[in-house]
């Protein structure tokens, strides 16, 4: 059950950093919206701080871009914006992700 | 300083600690968004009672946590140490009294180690060349009684001609000797410390989660 778990663990891992390029298409999201949102979904991660180490990756490899802007409360908010790099990665992993999961469904998709 | 002052600077201090390997262009950038990410989930907060701040911190999450996704998501691996690491730092700054060559091997250990930056290996090496020797060397020159000398010498260890003027040094003169002799004692001494420290901060890294 230990490897299992770790298993788990490195699938979220390895998917997180498309789950937040999937989030910004949709257009622009400043940090905190966004870790919430993703912190929201079941599961996929452990605690809010540790996304910030990834979205300054993604920020160094050029796949989001980021501008200040004021915000009606409080002091201005970094907005993360996806680049085309960022567009390209997303489009990629996704064409690679549905043909795993459908492999991957029709050998352990009925087995309950 | 109230206990919600204190509670939330003793996690800001662990914050800085766990990253501090973290190179400075990327910490800083993840320490204010973290910050700022705080400040938002506390206006979220019904209160600002302590137990309020505690569930934000435990929801930001532990530092020790942040800091090792940072090293897997940045790429950090852990430096190779050994022995010879410290060894560099002992030629660096005594090495000189067995002869030129000591000092050598210990510049060569330094600039062949995984544990210090480009940066301050040039630091290692250029402060100062030698190590403690040219202090040495600086306090072994003939002193003068007044008589006018001229002869080879050794100054911050270049070879050259030293003459002195009868009189005895000047005041200034003395005075610029002493300075030097100074600079070059503390100088090597602050540079063993620095490469020291960082080698100690290496050594306790968590292992390669990937090794």
């Amino acid at each position: 059950m230990v490897a299992q778990d770790r298993l788990v663990a490195q699938m979220r891992r390895g998917t997180l950093e498309y789950c937040i390029l999937a989030l910004l298409r949709k257009g622009d999201r400043y940090a905190f919206d966004l870790v919430r949102e993703l912190a929201a979904l079941d599961g996929m991660v452990t605690s809010e701080g540790t996304i910030y180490p990834l979205l300054s990756r993604l920020h160094k490899d050029g796949q989001v871009s980021s501008t200040w802007q004021e915000s009606p409360s409080g002091p201005p908010r970094r907005y993360y914006r996806l680049t085309s790099k960022g567009r390209a990665s997303l489009a990629s992993f996704s064409e690679e992700w549905t043909r795993f999961r459908d492999a991957v469904d029709q050998l352990v998709g009925g087995a309950k | 300083m109230t206990t919600r002052e204190q509670v939330m600077d003793d996690y800001l201090d662990r914050l800085h600690r766990s990253l501090r390997d973290i190179p400075t262009s990327q910490r800083e950038g993840i320490i204010s968004e973290i910050v700022t990410h705080i400040d938002e989930a506390l206006d979220a907060e019904p209160d600002d009672s302590e137990a309020s701040l505690r569930n934000v911190l435990d929801r930001v999450g532990d530092p020790d946590e942040i800091a090792s996704e940072a090293r897997e998501r940045l790429d950090i691996r852990k430096p190779r140490t050994s022995w010879l690491d410290t060894l560099a730092i002992v030629l660096l700054l005594l090495g000189g009294f067995l002869g030129v060559i000591g000092w050598i091997a210990g510049a060569v250990l330094l600039w062949l180690s995984d544990v210090w930056s480009t940066r301050q290996k040039i630091i290692g090496t250029l402060v100062v060349p030698g190590g403690l020797l040219p202090a040495f060397l600086l306090l072994a020159l003939p002193g003068d009684t007044g008589s006018s000398t001229c002869g080879p010498g050794v100054v911050n260890g270049i070879k050259t001609t030293v003459c002195q003027s009868t009189g005895g040094p000047s005041p200034l003169a003395q005075g610029v000797a002493i300075g030097l002799l100074v600079i070059l004692v503390v100088a090597p001494i602050l540079t063993s410390i620095y490469l020291g420290r960082t080698l100690m901060r290496a050594r306790r890294l968590p292992a390669d989660p990937t090794s």
